[in-house]
């Protein structure tokens, strides 16, 4: 069964081509690890598939609904944008038990499920302090909780182990592991290309707008001229013609993440 | 190909030894930004404009008129009256930057970077030199006109000087007092648990105190006092000091007391502004939420039992079960949001200030405050309940907007925001405007007129409130400088808002009240008042215009003649049927724009 289906979907912002005809098939129950450099059309994408912009052409679905639709797609998606999506004025607690409640989720299981999920990411001793004092991996796990809390079909995330250390870092890349296992998809967009060699089932590389490669990570891998010792690394930069002094100078957040993912 | 080495830079130690051009440096930046942003506001940029220039336009026409006269004057009328008013707007200007740097302005703008870039005391400074500025530009016109008045009428080329170095003490006196106790009041909330928790009641507190005092100087109300008894404090003698040179006021004991007393001001305020921002920039503030939780036997602090958390954060006020959940969340959360960040509210304050001061101290001088007060809150306070709560929606939500856009339903979420409004507005709005006519002159049938049009005008003004916000959404802060966190409605949306409820609540009053007097008003304002300017335009250019100012003049003809029973009660109908639907109207387009809203 597919998951996330495109045809031709393209975005435009008057003469700038945002998402150039893009095909997407994604199955049920995997991990899409989806690369491409700043500017790619990343967010773009994720945005069109959660119903929050509308193509320009071509049409897709999400869980076998329509990305048009916005009051059938919001029980079957779950979004976790870049910028953690949260109220500063809020509790940790308050804030999931209000998108519990805007998703019409009875209150006691609610509060189960909120506690179920904050205590496995070691966050329920907090969960009563303001997420104005939170750390950034604080923000990102709360936020990571909420677009899960309903259990959605397909979840979208859009670099969520920004900015978290490594042992943060890889008990998000274990929840994502789970959750395909558990049936839900993930769409999963990030800079950080060992998250995406770790949990992606399939990789897609999108430059200027348009998907230049997709496949499983082992497999792009060896289509390129990266050879048998190549990484996703060698692949995304010969793909998408980017920079390597300027990608390795964005990507000294990742460093940490590099040397965790090895360790793993 | 290996990068070009770039050049080292000679490293200079940062000292504090040049912070006064530093903090002038950075005043001037700031404003400069202050500046920038308005530009981009129109609207916001006209009407400052127009409340700069017409005073000084109205008192430069004046001056022109009566220019033989003014010339003739030998010595001031009433110097005590002139020193006692320039103190109070010195006071009155102090209380409004307070109020300004206490809601909005507590900490610099990327306070990361400039914190470990300069010491905190030429950052405070800083602030306060482009507080200065901005207060300079309001105080630049009035001051170019008293130049020229001294200069041109009273032959003082001494105010080329002093009426300028006059406004530059004036400004930078207020603008450090003010910063001063603002940075004060900011440290007691960041350190007070108790302060911190009421902010909300206590700044509202202290804004009628001010207000209620401002009043009482101005001569308002049964317990004020004339304005000349502030003569005697030195902030007052600006007055003598600008005109010193005219000849028209003869103290120069009060000329080297207004510059010593500025002196003292300026060193004391800058002192306690360095104290307080150093202290305050770098303390952990009290945590309020910490705070309300429960606490066990040893005194330690328990979480709150997580028994519908959110409601028990909106307490006092129960937002019924009986609503879908996504609509409870929505309003409780609405609620919380207002009282945990009561900053955005900021934005009534100028209407409240500039409207409701002149409503009232007409209405007071008048002696007519009992007529005035009931029909007053029938009219304002639907306004203000209106606002409260969703004048900007989508700006409220911030970072969340995509999460909420893809969670509730529309007609869910705008319910939510109706629900706050409704709560707090239907029982004390007519309650409000119920005691009110208490005291009032009017009959049994008019009071409960009174009474009927406030809850009626409440439900109106809450039901339209999402779609205006929802079309002219603000999400970034007010203005460069301000607290990132402070985003106020657009001044569109709240211009809209209040017309639409103000003029027809004002309208409907007015039927309930004096339809004769109404009448007249409509008269003249849809007929003779159009007619007699299409007439000038006509006689002064062509006769195109002559046909439609007839027209209007029979209009106002016929508006005039209408029988007052009809007009009563055909145009209180029209009028209330005309909220209604606007009221159905904007609910079911706010649904609308909701479930079509993307993002950019």
């Amino acid at each position: 069964m597919v998951a996330i289906e495109t045809t031709g979907l393209t975005k435009r912002y008057g003469a700038t081509v945002a998402v150039d005809d893009l095909e997407l098939s994604i199955p049920e129950g995997s991990v899409y690890g989806f690369l491409g450099p700043n500017g790619a059309g990343k967010t773009t994408t994720m945005r069109l598939l959660t119903s929050l912009t509308r193509p320009t052409e071509g049409s897709g679905a999400v869980a076998g609904v329509p990305i048009t639709d916005r009051t059938a797609l919001r029980p079957r998606v779950g979004y976790l944008p870049e910028t953690p999506p949260l109220y500063e004025q809020a509790t940790g607690f308050e804030q999931l038990e209000y998108v519990a409640g805007l998703r019409d989720l009875s209150s006691a299981a609610a509060r189960e499920r909120i506690e179920s999920l904050l205590a496995d990411l070691d966050l329920l001793a907090d969960a009563d302090a303001l997420i104005d004092d939170y750390s950034t991996g604080m923000r990102q796990k709360v936020a990571f909780v909420q677009a899960v809390l309903h259990d959605p079909d397909v979840v979208f995330l859009d670099e969520p182990t920004s900015g978290l250390d490594p042992r943060a870092a890889k008990t998000i890349r274990e929840r994502i592991r789970s959750l395909a296992d558990g049936g839900t998809t993930v769409f999963l967009s990030t800079h950080i290309l060992p998250v995406v060699e770790t949990v992606a089932d399939a990789v897609g590389i999108l430059s200027d707008g348009q998907l230049v490669a997709e496949g499983a990570p082992d497999a792009l891998v060896q289509r390129a001229e990266a050879g048998d010792d190549g990484t996703l690394e060698d692949v995304f930069f010969e793909l998408t013609d980017a920079d390597p002094l300027g990608s390795a100078r964005d990507g000294a957040r990742g460093d940490t993440e590099t040397a965790e993912a090895t360790r793993d | 190909m290996v990068p070009a080495a770039i050049p080292k830079l000679r490293r200079r130690p940062v000292t504090d030894s040049s912070w006064a051009r530093t903090s002038l440096r950075i005043g001037v930046l700031e404003f400069r930004r202050s500046v920038r942003a308005l530009r981009r506001n129109p609207l916001q940029a006209a009407m400052i404009g127009f409340g700069m220039l017409v005073p000084t336009l109205i008192g430069g026409l004046v001056a022109i008129a009566f220019a033989e006269q003014l010339g003739d004057i030998e010595t001031f009328p009433a110097p005590d009256y002139a020193r006692g008013l320039i103190a109070l707007f010195w006071l009155f200007g102090v209380f409004l930057v307070g109020q300004r740097v206490v809601s909005a302005r507590t900490r610099i703008e990327a306070e990361p970077f400039v914190l470990t870039t300069v010491p905190e005391r030429t950052a405070a400074i800083g602030l306060v030199v482009a507080e200065t500025f901005r207060l300079l530009a309001y105080l630049g016109p009035p001051a170019v006109l008293v130049t020229g008045i001294c200069v041109v009428l009273f032959g003082s080329p001494a105010a080329l000087v002093l009426v300028p170095l006059t406004a530059l003490l004036f400004a930078a006196t207020v603008a450090v007092t003010g910063s001063a106790a603002g940075y004060a009041v900011a440290l007691l909330v960041a350190t007070s648990p108790f302060v911190a928790r009421h902010r909300t009641v206590l700044g509202t507190v202290a804004s009628l105190l001010g207000m209620g005092g401002y009043f009482l100087a101005m001569g308002i109300g049964p317990f004020s006092f004339d304005q000349s008894s502030l003569a005697w404090l030195p902030i007052g003698w600006f007055a003598d000091l600008a005109l010193a040179g005219s000849g028209l006021l003869s103290a120069p004991l009060r000329w080297i007391g207004s510059l010593c007393s500025s002196a003292a001001v300026l060193s004391v305020g800058g002192l306690a502004v360095n104290r307080l921002t150093a202290t305050l920039w770098f303390i952990d503030p009290v945590d309020v939420v910490a705070d309300e939780s429960d606490r066990n036997e040893d005194g330690a602090a328990e979480p709150i039992a997580r028994r519908d958390a959110l409601a028990a954060a909106a307490a006092p006020l129960p937002v019924p079960r009986l609503l879908s959940t996504p609509t409870r969340r929505v309003a409780e959360w609405s609620l919380l949001r207002t009282r945990r960040d009561p900053n955005r509210l900021t934005f009534l304050m100028i209407p409240l200030f500039a409207g409701g001061s002149a409503v009232v101290n007409a209405a007071v001088q008048a002696g007519s405050i009992k007529t005035v007060a009931a029909p007053l809150c029938a009219v304002a306070l639907p306004w203000a309940v209106g606002s409260l709560f969703a004048m900007n929606p989508f700006g409220d939500e911030g970072a969340v907007l995509p999460v909420t856009l893809t969670a509730v339903p529309g007609c869910q979420y705008v319910r939510g925001l109706l629900v706050p409004g409704l709560l707090i507005g239907l029982p004390l709005v007519p309650l409000a405007t119920g005691l009110a006519t208490l005291v009032s002159p009017y009959a049994l049938l008019e009071r409960a007129g009174l009474i009927a049009l406030s809850g009626f005008l409440t439900c109106v003004a809450v039901a339209i409130t999402p779609l205006i916000g929802m079309t002219f959404p603000r999400f970034s802060a007010i203005s460069v400088g301000r607290s990132r966190d402070v985003i106020p409605p657009r001044m569109t949306a709240v211009t809209l808002h209040a017309a639409l409820t103000v003029v027809p609540g004002t309208v409907l009053a007015g039927l309930v009240l004096a339809p004769e007097l109404t009448r007249a008003a409509l008269a003249g304002l849809f007929g003779s008042l159009p007619a007699v300017l299409l007439e000038l335009l006509a006689a002064a250019t062509v006769d195109v215009v002559a046909a439609p100012a007839d027209w209007f003049a029979a209009l106002g003809d016929w508006i005039g003649s209408l029988d007052l029973a009809v007009l009563r009660f055909g145009g209180s109908g029209l009028v209330l049927f005309s909220g209604l639907l606007v009221a159905a109207l904007s609910y079911r387009r706010a649904i609308g724009r909701f479930e079509r809203y993307t993002t950019a």
